[in-house]
């Protein structure tokens, strides 16, 4: 019964009607007091499930993700407008719109998975080199071949930004999985064209910049919607072949090393060759001068004496001579004037001083 | 009974978000959805657009969801060897992706759309085709020193352009949008040749790095010495020039000297004797030296040894 069902039951003063037996006055009043609180739970639920609906459209985003609300299927904005970063946000329940969560940090990576001789899982977990094999079962070890047709082991970590996350995340299945076959390829494609030597050694920065081009040229094809950043590419020589490689370097180092050291004995010579020409023209320039000097200073003399010496030149020479005999008696250490020898030898001992030893002459 | 307002609005609420949920499905981008009627398809029925769209519930319409990203096939088979022409055999591993072009086409032909037994009939087209483009290049196509000989983008240019051609040919709906090389290898059977090759490079190559560094530093030394002669050469010629000017100035004084070239001669000489005087001389003189005459006078008598300083 209803509750207008119930409420016709009674007088307008609120008493029963006279047909109304006291025991269907119970139960009717029973009835609707039940009725009444039935009403009351179905309201009570039905607020609810609204509360709920419009409650499920509240969520969260952590720091690690980012969310796109699709409103009918479409992204809400686009490009970066797209992405709701962390914190509580709203969107309208399903079916109106429907919230896309998406791992997201401001730079990713992403690891080769050809080309190194351990697996991607064995270098997570540090694992050591393999034993060196004296063949390659391309089974278990991987590698790559550069264009002289030689193997060598590469590795690389690519570093990228998520330029457009919509078509990163709704353009395909998993774009991940694509940057890591593109690294992939961009290492095979760049090996099969560098030397070994220069991929190994000679030029490792040559081998990463076309490692990097290769790769941005393919995101861009793929229109994948990232940004390669980083590309580091490893090269390591075969296992097998490890020492010889070595021997190649250590012959690279001893090259320059003695090309070193002939530009010091160079540097050494020329040196020398330089303060001797400078020795020999210094002393040149010094005998020219002391000639120059010498000259002048005769002519002066020359001319300054020669009206005396054509006056008397027998007393002038004789002066002069005795001028000069001082000055060099003055500066001799010993003079010896020698006696008649009268037939006599006669013999020194050069050691200082100088001792003269007269004896009796053999010749005569 | 009295009916409150609120009620009316969650009661309407309720329905309209059960009747949207009943009649109204969506597609999301990046995917297509087809729907069926009784499990009949409908070309009309598909939609390739983002949005809501109307349906009648089930049983009588059915609506299947078609994920239209590009999906990633990879070429598992690492030991896929393809002969070449040259008689060469190599180890070659590709990745293609790959989308669903026409719905309509894709689902009834791989079971209700499944992307898996998709990818089971393009994987065969793939090695289909790449067995095809193999067999028309040498193994210097694939690898070569010269950047501008490599020719592997172009088989992978050829490559995708075979894949297409069977995937028009099986007209399944499916556009593929690249095919990339992962790998190529050597059958292990070639890589002990390979190594002892390297290896015996690497002696060469010792030996050349050697060579050349002798040679350099020869060069070098050689060079040194070369340049260390010419400089003294050109000292000497300078000195020399140099000592011409001192000995042209001394003859250029010779017409004052020749006024009287005897009296010259003896100054000079007596400078001479001044000069060899400087340092500390013994000097050894007979008493017939000039000036010293005097010493004549006071000869010793026979026997008599006598020296004086």
């Amino acid at each position: 019964m209803s509750e207008e069902e119930s409420k016709q039951l009674q007088t307008p003063g609120g008493n029963l009607a006279p047909d109304a037996t006291p025991a269907d006055d119970a139960g009717t009043q029973a009835l609707s007091e039940a009725l009444r609180s039935s009403f009351i739970i179905v309201r009570v639920i039905m607020i609810g499930l609204v509360a709920l609906f419009f409650g499920s459209g509240f969520f969260m985003v952590d720091a690690q993700h980012k969310a796109i609300i699709l409103r009918m299927g479409k992204p809400v904005g686009e490009g970066e407008a797209a992405l709701l970063g962390p914190g509580l946000h709203f969107a309208f329940p399903r079916p109106i719109d429907e919230v896309v969560k998406i791992p997201f940090t401001s730079s990713q990576t992403a690891d080769s998975t050809v080309g190194w001789y351990l697996t991607a899982e064995e270098r997570a977990k540090g694992a050591a080199k393999p034993a060196p094999q004296p063949r390659m079962d391309p089974a278990a070890i991987s590698y790559v071949l550069t264009g002289d047709t030689n193997i060598i082991h590469v590795v690389a970590t690519v570093t990228y930004r998520i330029s457009d996350p919509i078509k990163f995340h709704f353009d395909f299945a998993d774009a991940k999985t694509l940057v890591t076959n593109d690294l992939n390829n961009a290492l095979l494609l760049t090996a099969s064209h560098f030397n070994v030597d220069d991929a190994l050694t000679l030029q490792p920065t040559a081998f990463a910049a076309a490692v990097m081009a290769r790769m941005r040229e393919l995101v861009k094809e793929q229109d994948l919607g990232v940004t390669v950043d980083l590309v580091s590419p490893q090269t390591h020589p075969p296992l097998a072949l490890e020492n010889d490689f070595n021997r190649v370097a250590e012959a690279r180092q001893e090259g320059p090393d003695s090309i070193t050291k002939a530009e010091i004995h160079s540097a050494d010579v020329l040196g020398n060759a330089r303060g001797a020409k400078e020795t020999r023209i210094k002393t040149a320039d010094a005998a020219r001068a002391r000639m120059v000097g010498l000259i002048g200073a005769e002519q002066t003399n020359f001319s300054r004496l020669l009206p005396d010496y054509q006056r008397d030149p027998q007393l002038v020479k004789r002066l002069l001579l005795a001028e000069t005999f001082k000055k060099v008696w003055a500066n001799a250490q010993l003079t010896e004037v020698l006696p008649d020898l009268d037939g006599r030898q006669l013999r020194f001992h050069l050691s200082p001083p100088a001792t003269p030893i007269y004896g009796t002459s053999t010749n005569q | 009974m009295k009916r409150s307002p609120l009620t009316i609005t969650i009661a309407f609420l309720l329905i309209i978000i059960f009747g949207l949920m009943l009649f109204v499905f969506q597609v999301r981008k990046s995917e297509v959805a087809v729907v069926t009627l009784f499990g009949k398809m409908e070309q009309s029925r598909i939609k390739t657009q983002p949005g809501a769209y109307l349906q009648w519930p089930w049983p009588i319409e059915q609506v299947h969801h078609l994920d239209q990203k590009v999906h990633t096939l990879e070429d598992t088979d690492k030991l896929d060897s393809l002969a070449l022409p040259d008689q060469n055999i190599i180890l070659l591993q590709t990745y293609a992706g790959w989308r669903i072009a026409d719905p309509y086409k894709f689902y009834p032909k791989f079971e209700e759309g499944s992307v898996s037994k998709a990818e089971d009939i393009l994987a065969v087209m793939i090695r289909s085709a790449k067995l095809e483009v193999a067999g028309k290049h040498n193994f210097s196509d694939f690898l070569s020193a010269d950047e501008r000989e490599m020719k592997l983008p172009e088989i992978e240019n050829e490559m995708l352009a075979k894949v297409r051609d069977n995937v028009r040919t099986n007209d399944c709906g499916i556009e593929v949008k690249f095919v990339q090389i992962r790998s190529i290898e050597l059958p292990e059977s070639d890589t002990p040749s390979v190594f002892e090759r390297m290896k015996d490079e690497r002696g060469k190559v010792i030996a050349d790095i050697r060579a050349d560094a002798l040679v350099r530093s020869n060069t070098i030394t050689a060079q040194a010495d070369s340049d260390a002669a010419k400089l003294l050469a050109d000292a000497d010629a300078q000195a020399k020039q140099i000592r011409g000017q001192g000995e042209a100035a001394m003859v250029s004084s010779l017409q004052v000297l020749r006024q009287d070239p005897a009296f010259a001669s003896f100054i000079m000489d007596l400078d001479m004797l001044d000069e060899l005087s400087k340092d500390k001389t013994t000097w050894i003189l007979d008493h017939s030296t000039p000036g010293l005459e005097l010493l004549q006078a006071a000869k010793p008598a026979p026997g008599e040894t006598n020296a004086s300083k």
